[in-house]
């Protein structure tokens, strides 16, 4: 009896102290704690990996369509115009235009054209290339139309608006008519931009647009004579002459605009942007076009050129590679010898990455890792893409004429 | 033997499971993402140099004037209709112009440790001795397959150990004036 009363008594008390004891009630806060923050920490590092996973197809995709850009406009190069102006019949001592045109043309390194200013074109020791490219051609329109003649002693060329090509490009059908496309016709004729004129058998004329255009008419200084040799041996520019403009395509290394620079720099890093914009034969900016962002976080953008060494046109080529400070001697000496051009493009991810760290890149290298903070321990991935592009206009032209 | 409170070993067995197959799912989610990447940036890397091969054969082209003796790649064609491994030829100076390419897209020595990609061609007349088709296939080791210890043609006939690219190019012989 005493037995059974004591027992009654534990379970009484017992039931009195039904819940969970202090140190039960730590143990579970501290095993839920645990589990929270890995779980917290396991998502953080999860979603890190897939932004940076992002960055890197990010960088991925643009540099994809930076090459692409660039082999469509390299290929076009010299197209609807000249592989060199003072090899093909100038006709005029310099060209009438008092310049060299060449359809191809690399500065190493050029002045306007900018990679981590503060670090001469280097990043921690490494030279960075960033080359301009200038490529001159038709990029305007894909034909050529034919003249009607010259009025104004030859300070303006009449185009035949009912030539094919002309109505392909600047005939707009509104209204039940068929009307001249002026805007058309303006943009392709652009003040300040040149325009070649070329007579039947091939000799070429470089001038230059000069004012409002009011089509079919083109003023354009320095006159050109039709119907007249202008200098022997140049052909007359006589019945069957043809005109179409030509631009000036450059691609830099320049800064973002400061507008579209990341507000953090020490962040995100200076954003060099590879542009493409029309200049005219000055090299200033021609009025009226735009730049163009190719590629955003450039770190390097060079030109090397396959030239041909052999002078003699009737004779086999013989190939040769310029690599490097040649490039801009040889673009001048005989740009109609250019035969192709080999381009290499890198680009940077957005963000420097904690677990990408920087190290020392040796130099010749590939560069595989850019830091644009010195003092940072991590660094941003770089994806290079490099090209050889054929230049069909320089290289047929040379071989076959 | 007393009874002590806890979990039995189904329970921690079954917990146990839960966590792995959780884990395995984000640890396989992130392996995928990071190996499209790869795949991604092998397979544009693997584009530019099929696109470089197509370019160097419309320039070898060039070089085909009277017969195909004066080219460095074409006079290959010798061999139609298969596929087979270029000659290695350089333009002086460096780069050598190489059949096999670095991880980067680098041209190497096609012998050498570097070796990743590889470029294989198949000719074809389009017209006897003035046209012809090249078939260009850069091919490069899958995740799993060892990486080429020197290129060996026979990869293109394995999809299933070696990705690859192709490309067909049409080159005319130049007629000089």
């Amino acid at each position: 009896m005493k037995q059974f009363t004591q027992h009654t008594a534990r379970l009484r008390s017992r039931r009195a102290r039904a819940g969970f004891t202090l140190l039960e009630l730590m143990v579970a806060m501290a095993a839920g704690a645990m589990v929270v923050s890995s779980a917290y920490f396991v998502t953080g590092a999860t979603s890190a990996y897939f932004r940076e996973q992002q960055r890197i197809s990010n960088t991925q995709g643009s540099l994809r369509y930076a090459m692409d850009e660039l082999r469509r406009d390299i290929a076009r190069a010299g197209f609807g115009a000249t592989p060199n102006n003072l090899f093909y019949p100038p006709c005029q001592p310099s060209g009438i235009i008092g310049t060299q045109i060449t359809a191809l043309r690399v500065q190493l390194n050029g002045q306007n054209s900018v990679l981590d200013p503060a670090g001469g074109h280097q990043v921690d020791g490494i030279p960075l290339e960033a080359d301009i490219l200038d490529l001159t051609g038709n990029y305007a329109t894909s034909s050529e139309y034919l003249t009607r003649g010259v009025v104004g002693a030859g300070g303006s060329v009449v185009v035949d608006p009912n030539w094919m090509s002309f109505t392909r490009d600047f005939v707009a059908f509104a209204n039940n008519t068929y009307d001249l496309d002026a805007n058309a016709f303006g943009e392709a004729f652009l003040p300040g931009r040149m325009v070649r004129v070329r007579s039947a058998n091939g000799s070429r004329y470089f001038s230059r647009i000069t004012g409002v255009v009011v089509p079919p008419a083109l003023p354009i200084s320095p006159s050109v004579i039709l119907g007249n040799p202008i200098i022997a041996p140049c052909a007359a520019l006589g019945t069957g002459a043809t005109v179409n403009p030509v631009s000036i395509m450059r691609y830099a290394v320049v800064p973002a605009d400061p507008v579209l620079a990341p507000t953090n720099q020490a962040a995100a890093g200076v954003n060099n942007v590879l542009v493409r914009r029309e200049v005219d034969v000055a090299g200033a900016p021609l009025a009226n076009t735009f730049n163009r962002v190719v590629a955003e976080r450039v770190v390097h953008f060079n030109v090397d050129l396959i030239q041909n060494t052999n002078a003699l046109r009737n004779t086999p080529p013989v190939l040769a590679t310029v690599v490097g400070v040649n490039a801009t001697v040889v673009s001048t000496a005989n740009p109609e010898r250019i035969f192709s051009a080999i381009v290499t493009l890198g680009i940077r991810s957005s963000l420097a990455d904690n677990r990408f760290p920087w190290i020392a890149q040796p130099a010749g290298a590939e560069l595989t890792r850019y830091r644009f903070n010195p003092n940072s321990a991590a660094s941003t991935r770089v994806r290079i893409a490099r090209a050889e592009i054929f230049l069909p206009n320089i290289a047929y032209e040379w071989t076959n004429n | 033997m007393t009874r002590r409170a806890g979990f039995t070993l189904i329970e921690v067995m079954m917990s146990i499971a839960v966590l792995t197959v959780v884990a395995a799912g984000l640890i396989s989610v992130q392996a995928l993402t990071s190996s499209t990447n790869r795949i991604s940036r092998e397979t544009t890397i693997a584009t530019e140099i099929a696109q470089t091969w197509a370019e160097r054969m419309k320039l070898d082209a060039m070089t085909w004037n009277t017969n195909l003796a004066t080219t460095l790649w074409l006079t290959d064609s010798a061999v139609m209709n298969q596929w087979i491994t270029p000659v290695a030829s350089s333009l002086a100076p460096p780069p050598v112009r190489s059949f096999a390419f670095d991880r980067y897209g680098r041209d190497v020595d096609p012998t050498g440790a570097a070796v990743f990609y590889c470029v294989a061609y198949n000719y074809t007349w389009v017209v006897v001795n003035e046209s012809m088709r090249i078939d260009i296939r850069v091919y490069w080791p899958r995740e799993g397959t060892a990486t080429l210890a020197a290129c060996n043609v026979a990869a293109v006939g394995l999809p299933n150990q070696y990705r690859s690219v192709g490309l067909p190019v049409v080159v005319r012989r130049t007629v000089l004036p």
